[in-house]
């Protein structure tokens, strides 16, 4: 049975949102993300969101330790929570974490103003989902996006 | 020649014009007088007094007989609010209060008045019969209380308290004893003067006014009853309240009954046989009387003619003004004395007794009629006397009356009590029942750090701030309701992850009553007020904290 959030993470990352990259900054991610979410249906200004997600960053970076990142804003030019995912095969080392290491999975998350609750249950299946060291491992070592997008929509398989 | 003979009349105008200029030229004079600081029913008599028979004449002696009727619906509605006033529970813990202030008041003012007026009639004619008769009706003339003008200041200045109730009473039963010293007063100078009218037809006529006012009251107020409690709409109650006051009010005129009386009857009728629904209908008449009000007193005004006088009838003018309120004042303090009422009746009481008005003015033209016979001196008979000295006296003490209630409810503390919430919150913004606490939480501030400073403050919600001191956001306890159980993120969430949108849907000084309909079509318990240009917090204003400050207004502005 799997739980409301990792229900609302299957429903708003579609596998086209799901990429290997190889920026070389924080700031190249976080834009190339924000250029697949914005390629949705649910975003309907990508550059209201480009400026959330900065801002964002700017008052407390989102590297949450563990080499991942989870960027996120809550806007009204977004219509519904929407996902976005990158393993990238450099490690970003401009990212800030709190933990003060590097950052190669990052994960995306833009919502509406009103959808408080479930976007604080994506961010915490996130957050559940790179606790154990063995998952973080297998994450971080996906061969595509398609393998990515497998193991983030079914972790138990 | 007569020198009370009538002026000669201004061109007729017609009686709705006449209507409209009386009611919009007493709202100016009750604009006057408040900038004035002094009861708004001077305001109105005084406008009549320039429009009336001593000014200019725009209502004239016809035009003021062809409002008659007008007068007697206005005294029917005041005689039936007066009514409304008089609950039975009151009378039995009162009664006797009531009734001793009552009987020194008005016996005060009798005796005294009896004696001043009566000395100066002797002095001036050397007859002793119409010194006696004379003094006799101006003393039971001078015993009874206008309860309109006075009734009119306790609601314009909100009053209540032992003092307002006692005063209520006390006005609306005095009329009953000046008419009973009227009957016997009378009757006494009849029988000295030998009249042809015998004392026993008088007393009888008198007794019959008064006692078939009361049983016509209250048969109309039982029949009101029957069908109001079939009423199911505010406009048919009105309809059958004032079309219950107009029969009555036609009745008495037909059959010679006293109607303010005989409404004061029906008013008691009913809050004492529904107290809970009665209320609402006292206040749908009130808020319908008020140009009624208005129209009355500016032809209480009108109807006052001051023409040339001998010197000796100012003299018993001003005797009469000063025995009457040394009367009534020290009647007062007698019977509040013995029947160990509060020291504000006993004190203050006799001070909202002064005004005089349609009773006292009533008796003085029936007295006209009864004493006709009586000569002065040649021409000048003893019932002009007691009409044109009632009706300058009437002036003098509308005039001193109305500040003299205010003085008396001042004193008692009284003024402004007869408060309801609405009115409080009709008086406040939402900067006067906002939380002035405030503690607000920074954009990048931890989850953990949130609920750190949520769970140590009593604050229902804690506005956001930026690096500018704006308000950008809201969290309450209903927006970290999902992070309970995700504390694995509360290390890095920050306060801007979780906070709720500000909707600035009250500022500080909006009208509670405004605010208070926003936050419930909303369905919101609290909101943050911000300041408009800055942005910056000011304030919670939650509907907990506004309740409890509305509350402790009604009871301190109640004297509770």
């Amino acid at each position: 049975m799997r739980s409301p959030g990792q229900r609302l993470l299957n429903k708003a990352l579609t596998p086209e949102r799901v990429l290997i990259t190889d920026a070389p900054s924080k700031e190249d991610l976080l834009y190339t993300l924000v250029g697949v979410l914005g390629k949705g249906k649910h975003v309907k200004d990508v550059e209201a969101l480009r400026h959330a997600i900065a801002e964002r960053e700017k008052l407390m970076s989102t590297g949450i330790g563990l080499g991942v990142a989870v960027p996120h804003a809550r806007l009204a030019a977004v219509e519904d929570i929407s996902i976005a995912c990158a393993l990238n095969r450099r490690i970003l080392p401009d990212y800030e974490s709190i933990d003060g290491g590097p950052v190669r999975l990052v994960f995306m998350v833009a919502a509406r103003p009103d959808q408080q609750a479930d976007y604080v249950r994506v961010l915490a299946t996130f957050s559940q989902l790179v606790k154990s060291e063995s998952n973080r491992d297998i994450l971080l070592h996906a061969e595509s996006s398609q393998a990515l997008y497998d193991l983030l929509t079914d972790p138990q398989k | 020649m007569n020198p009370l003979a009538a002026v000669p009349h201004a061109p007729n105008l017609g009686i709705l014009v006449i209507l409209g200029i009386g009611v919009f030229g007493g709202i100016l004079g009750a604009w006057l007088s408040q900038r004035l600081r002094i009861p708004q029913v001077i305001g109105y008599i005084a406008i009549g007094l320039l429009i009336g028979r001593s000014g200019f004449q725009i209502i004239d002696t016809e035009a003021l007989e062809q409002l008659k009727p007008f007068t007697f619906l206005a005294l029917a509605i005041i005689g039936f609010l007066v009514g409304g006033e008089l609950e039975a529970k009151i009378f039995k813990k009162y009664g006797r209060q009531f009734l001793a202030i009552m009987l020194g008041e008005g016996l005060g003012a009798f005796f005294l008045v009896s004696l001043l007026s009566g000395t100066v009639i002797f002095i001036v004619t050397g007859a002793a019969v119409p010194a006696l008769a004379g003094g006799l009706v101006l003393g039971a003339i001078s015993s009874a209380t206008d309860p309109a003008s006075t009734i009119d200041v306790l609601w314009e200045y909100r009053s209540k308290g032992v003092l307002t109730t006692s005063l209520v009473s006390v006005v609306a039963l005095d009329d009953a004893l000046a008419m009973t010293l009227y009957a016997l007063g009378t009757s006494l100078a009849s029988i000295i003067a030998g009249s042809e009218v015998s004392a026993w037809q008088i007393l009888l006529n008198v007794s019959v006014e008064l006692l078939g006012a009361v049983l016509l009251g209250l048969a109309v107020g039982l029949l009101l009853n029957f069908l109001l409690r079939r009423s199911d709409s505010k406009d048919r109650t009105l309809t059958l309240i004032i079309g219950s006051l107009l029969l009555v009010a036609g009745a008495c005129v037909a059959l010679h009954l006293d109607v303010i009386i005989a409404a004061m009857s029906m008013g008691i009728v009913l809050i004492n046989l529904a107290p809970h629904r009665s209320q609402e209908f006292f206040k749908t008449l009130r808020a319908f009387a008020s140009p009624v009000y208005v129209m009355f007193f500016v032809m209480v005004g009108a109807r006052l003619e001051l023409g040339a006088m001998p010197g000796w009838i100012w003299t018993i003018v001003g005797l009469y003004v000063l025995g009457r309120s040394a009367g009534k004042f020290g009647g007062t303090w007698l019977g509040a004395k013995i029947s160990d009422s509060d020291p504000a009746v006993r004190n203050y009481l006799g001070l909202g007794l002064f005004a005089q008005g349609g009773v006292a003015v009533g008796l003085s033209i029936m007295a006209s009629q009864n004493l006709n016979h009586i000569e002065i001196f040649e021409g000048l008979m003893l019932g002009q006397v007691i009409v044109a000295t009632v009706t300058a006296t009437t002036l003098m003490v509308q005039i001193i009356g109305p500040p003299s209630v205010k003085l008396a409810i001042k004193k008692a503390d009284e003024i402004g009590r007869n408060v309801t919430e609405e009115d409080v919150i009709a008086d406040l913004t939402v900067g006067d029942v906002m939380t002035t606490e405030l503690i607000s939480l920074r954009e990048a501030d931890l989850v953990g750090k949130v609920f750190e400073t949520v769970s140590s403050n009593d604050q229902l919600a804690f506005p956001v701030i930026n690096t500018e001191g704006a308000c950008t956001g809201v969290i309450s306890l209903e927006s970290l309701k999902s992070l309970f159980t995700q504390q694995d993120i509360w290390s890095w969430m920050i306060a801007e992850d979780v906070m709720a949108n500000v909707h600035d849907i009250v500022s500080a000084d909006m009208p509670l009553k405004d605010a208070l309909e926003t936050m419930k079509q909303l369905n919101a318990e609290q909101t943050i007020v911000r300041h408009p240009e800055t942005q910056a917090p000011l304030s919670i204003f939650d509907l907990r904290t506004a309740r409890r400050q509305i509350t402790q207004q009604l009871m301190a502005r109640q004297g509770i």
